[in-house]
């Protein structure tokens, strides 16, 4: 027998269940993506690192070139450079760039951009490279001094006949800020901790299209616009964003999720075998060009890898041809040489062709010592080095040679490949690197084979192969000192480089990555200039267009 | 008095644990692989790498002996400075605080759905032991506290989804996405704030994630109160309060349900470890926020700090919470504390 109080109670239960259906259907509107804004929202797969303009060195690139601007801008299609900032950039002499900034620029804060906010830029991020060892500032290098010659107007003394231009458009250590930051954060030292600290906090005095509003690096960062851009009325968007958020999601297939419900409009890291069928359910797909290549490196210092024409029998044995199809799905460039496609010194003649007769002639000249079982260490979740590690387990049996493949966090890869130089024996044989550049230098490619002065404990800890050549060290400090002062003529040195590296095999470059952005074509149109290949995983969001 | 003693004693073991915590973590992330150095330092390239990575480690501390480290981190732990997270160069306790707030609020909607329902349901499932209603109550409990959360969040949202609400994945409409308040949690500082608005958008994205979780602690609390109604309906006293012909609702609620209180807050306590750790799958499938994703990122980029405070923070709350229902069960059943 049910009593009064379970009735009322079945009725309540009813009653809440009747509401919330109502609720979700009432409100439904208020709930869902429609805004009087135009609001975009970006997936992003890797938490961003931090956002202070000097020092940052990684993810956070995606939002300072949004937040900052650069003097200039890398051109992908004339090759050349556009002007952001500055208005011109004339060599006065061997030694000395003066720089005119643009009238029209304003920081966030409402204050014109100023040469003394050029001049303090410029000085804090080259002093916390010398003095902290912290950020990209090495790119300030050949600055010797800098002369304020009027609020506009800026010279560069250099050390050395040095072509600034492609430090002014570097992707890092390049943005300019106002000096007010000291007064805001309320700290005097430049190169303090606590400064780096208070941008890292989401603090910001920039001049870019966007502001940050919301800094959670771990989940979202939250961008708004700055409606005194000057570049507002040049490029003429009305439709431009007026709130990104960009969220950090992890997972690819939840990336797809979210795209598929509406939850994000852009993804940047969908799974590959989903892309085609989203383009045919009507999402749209961009396919951005990148300097942003997967270099194999063999560990130089373990057996059987520490053999030359062991290394060289590894490289033909790679199914070469088979990379873009079968590992990147038709969104990538074969490898050629250290650099990628499109950046200064790219040659195709270095492309190798899978050879397995002469890959068991190198093996058998080679005699290895020791057994032909090899470690390969590859990133957790990249599924373009996972679809390529077991391709190249499969046709290293044909040769003879075992792979073990181990895929683990991006961390314990970097810990491991570093580990070449003190336990060489505990470091895998092959290892991947993905690799962006810094600025428009081949030396930002080849310095990963740099062995510097291991024997004084100073050890470069991104040539992960433990390669110590010092031919190749030399003719690489003269292509580094030949390209400050004319990239075009040290191309040739770089060739030599090139030439080194196929000859003994440290490392190759697999393939030259192509970054896929699939969004909903219903909201997001992508103007020219959104992406560029120099400043990788950055979409310039004040190209895109959000439709209502 | 007694009930007293056993408080301060509580109190004195749970500060002990949480101290121990601290230690055995500490200790426990310096056998881990990877260095903190080279993560803090980023990318440090050409000769002042070297240097980079020293300062680095100094910064840090990661020169010292480990005993004096121990001591400067658990000095500088009570002073409330609990370092800066190495992947994300935040304050580690602003960033566990701010991320287990969000966890907190799916946990805490998660026990208001839960609790009572099981109780209705173990009540009603006591009340007609060995009937078809018990039965049934008995199956549901079994495949609620059974089923994967992952899977019962995986079907939830794939229901969202088909039905056209797979938007409801997110913790906030974006529109409502700089709105920030005193407590982190979106549904009480919307409400403070006045913003109806925010707090319908919260509240509805909170729905379908609280029931995905709450499904372990109804399933179980369901079949704790059943049984231990049912055993308490044995005894004595109730039989003479049924003789005397009291009504059926007044004996559960008069003489039975003080009987099973301080059963089920132990258990409510218990329950809430256990579901902070479950939120961390469906934080993952509704694309949520909170302490369990921080965590996993943090364990990735070898981010010792968070790792150590994500779990040092996690511990005191939990043994907070234990700490209260022990408090609860001794004031109810004076018998424990002997």
């Amino acid at each position: 027998m049910l009593g009064k109080r379970t009735y009322l109670l079945v009725a309540v239960l009813a009653i809440a269940v009747v509401v919330v259906a109502l609720t979700f259907l009432v409100f439904k509107p208020l709930t869902g993506p429609a805004t009087t804004k135009r609001v975009v929202t970006y997936a992003y797969r890797d938490a961003i690192t931090g956002v202070d303009p000097s020092v940052e060195d990684d993810t956070g690139i995606m939002i300072l070139h949004l937040v900052y601007e650069t003097l200039l801008r890398y051109d992908p299609k004339t090759g050349g450079y556009s002007y952001v900032l500055a208005k011109s950039v004339e060599k006065v002499n061997d030694t000395v760039w003066r720089i005119v900034l643009r009238d029209d620029a304003r920081f966030h804060d409402g204050s014109p951009v100023t040469a003394y906010d050029v001049n303090f830029s410029i000085w804090r991020t080259k002093l916390v490279y010398e003095e902290l060892g912290r950020g990209l500032g090495y790119i300030w290098e050949c600055v010797n001094s800098t002369n304020v010659l009027d609020d506009k107007t800026i010279e560069i003394v250099t050390s050395y006949p040095c072509d600034i231009r492609p430090t002014l458009a570097a992707a890092y250590g390049a943005f300019i800020y106002s000096k007010n930051v000291l007064k805001l954060s309320g700290i005097s030292d430049i190169v303090s901790e606590e400064l780096i600290t208070w941008f890292n906090k989401g603090n910001e005095l920039g001049s870019g299209p966007y502001k940050i509003v919301k800094y959670e690096p771990e989940n979202e960062v939250v961008l708004e616009k700055f409606s005194d851009w000057w570049g507002w009325k040049e490029i003429n968007n009305p439709n431009a964003p007026d709130t990104i958020i960009i969220k950090i999601v992890e997972d690819p297939g939840e990336q797809e999720r979210l795209l598929r419900s509406g939850g994000i409009d852009i993804a940047s890291s969908i799974p590959r075998s989903s892309i085609k069928v989203l383009k045919d359910s009507g999402f749209g797909v961009v396919v951005a060009d990148t300097f942003h290549n997967f270099i194999l490196m063999f560990n130089t210092r373990r057996c059987p890898t520490n053999i030359t024409d062991v290394r060289k029998a590894i490289a033909y044995a790679i199914p070469w041809d088979s990379i873009v199809e079968q590992s990147l799905m038709g969104y990538g460039r074969k490898g050629s040489g250290l650099i990628p496609y499109g950046f200064p010194g790219y040659s195709s003649k270095w492309a190798l062709k899978q050879d397995l007769d002469k890959a068991r002639q190198l093996l058998s000249k080679a005699n290895a010592p020791c057994e032909l079982r090899l470690e390969m260490v590859i990133t957790q979740g990249y599924e373009e080095e996972e679809a390529f590690a077991k391709l190249l387990k499969a046709e290293l049996q044909k040769i003879g040679v075992d792979l073990e493949i181990k895929a683990l966090p991006w961390e314990q890869v970097k810990s491991l490949g570093q580990s070449v130089w003190e336990k060489p024996e505990e470091a895998p044989h092959l290892i991947i690197n993905d690799w962006w550049p810094t600025y428009l230098i081949p030396y930002d490619y080849f310095s990963l084979l740099e062995c510097l002065e291991p024997e004084k404990g100073v050890i470069n800890y991104w040539n992960w192969a433990g390669y110590c050549n010092k031919e190749f060290d030399e003719v690489l400090s003269k292509a580094y000192e030949k390209s400050l002062e004319s990239l075009e003529e040290s191309l040739p040195l770089y060739e030599e480089i090139q030439k080194i590296v196929f000859d003994d095999m440290p490392a190759v470059n697999l393939w030259d990555m192509q970054h896929i952005y699939v969004y909903n074509q219903q909201r997001i149109r992508f103007r020219d200039g959104a992406f560029n290949s120099l400043y990788t995983y950055t979409v310039f969001f004040q190209y895109v267009e959000v439709l209502k | 008095m007694l009930t007293l003693n056993y408080i301060a004693k509580r109190i004195v073991i749970s500060t002990l644990l949480i101290f121990g915590i601290v230690i055995l973590t500490f200790l426990m992330i310096q056998l881990t692989p990877g260095d903190p150095a080279i993560i803090w330092a980023g990318k440090p390239r050409g000769p002042g790498a070297t240097a980079a990575i020293a300062r680095a480690r100094e910064y840090l501390g990661l020169n010292l002996p480990l005993y004096q480290r121990l001591a400067l981190y658990m000095y500088k732990f009570l002073m409330g400075d609990w370092g800066l997270s190495v992947e994300f160069k935040q304050p580690v306790f602003h960033l566990v605080v701010r991320n287990f707030m969000a966890s907190l609020e799916i946990v805490v909607y998660a026990f208001a759905v839960a609790v009572p329902l099981s109780l209705w349901l173990g009540t009603r499932a006591a009340l007609s032991r060995g009937g078809l209603g018990d039965k049934t109550i008995y199956f549901l409990s079994v495949v609620l506290a059974g089923m994967p959360r992952f899977l019962v969040a995986v079907l939830i949202f794939l229901m969202l989804y088909l039905f056209g609400y797979g938007y409801l994945g997110l913790r906030v409409s974006p529109k409502y996405t700089t709105f920030s308040g005193l407590t982190g949690m979106i549904t009480v500082d919307s409400l403070i704030a006045g913003r109806l608005d925010i707090f319908l958008d919260a509240f509805l994205r909170l729905i379908p994630a609280s029931i995905a979780l709450a499904t372990y602690p109804m399933g179980v609390i369901t079949r704790v109160v059943r049984v231990s109604l049912s055993e308490t309906f044995e005894e004595e006293y109730v039989r003479q309060a049924i003789s005397i012909g009291l009504p059926r609702k007044v004996i559960v609620r008069r003489y039975a349900y003080p009987n099973i209180v301080s059963v089920v807050a132990q258990l409510t306590g218990l329950l809430f470890s256990y579901m902070l750790l479950e939120t961390m799958v469906v934080e993952n499938v509704f694309s949520r926020e909170g302490l369990g994703t921080l965590t996993s990122r943090a364990i990735v980029a070898s981010d010792y700090p968070v790792v150590i405070g994500a779990t040092v923070f996690t511990s005191i709350v939990l043994i907070v919470a234990n700490t209260i229902a022990d408090i609860v069960q001794a004031v109810t059943n004076p018998r424990v504390q002997l």
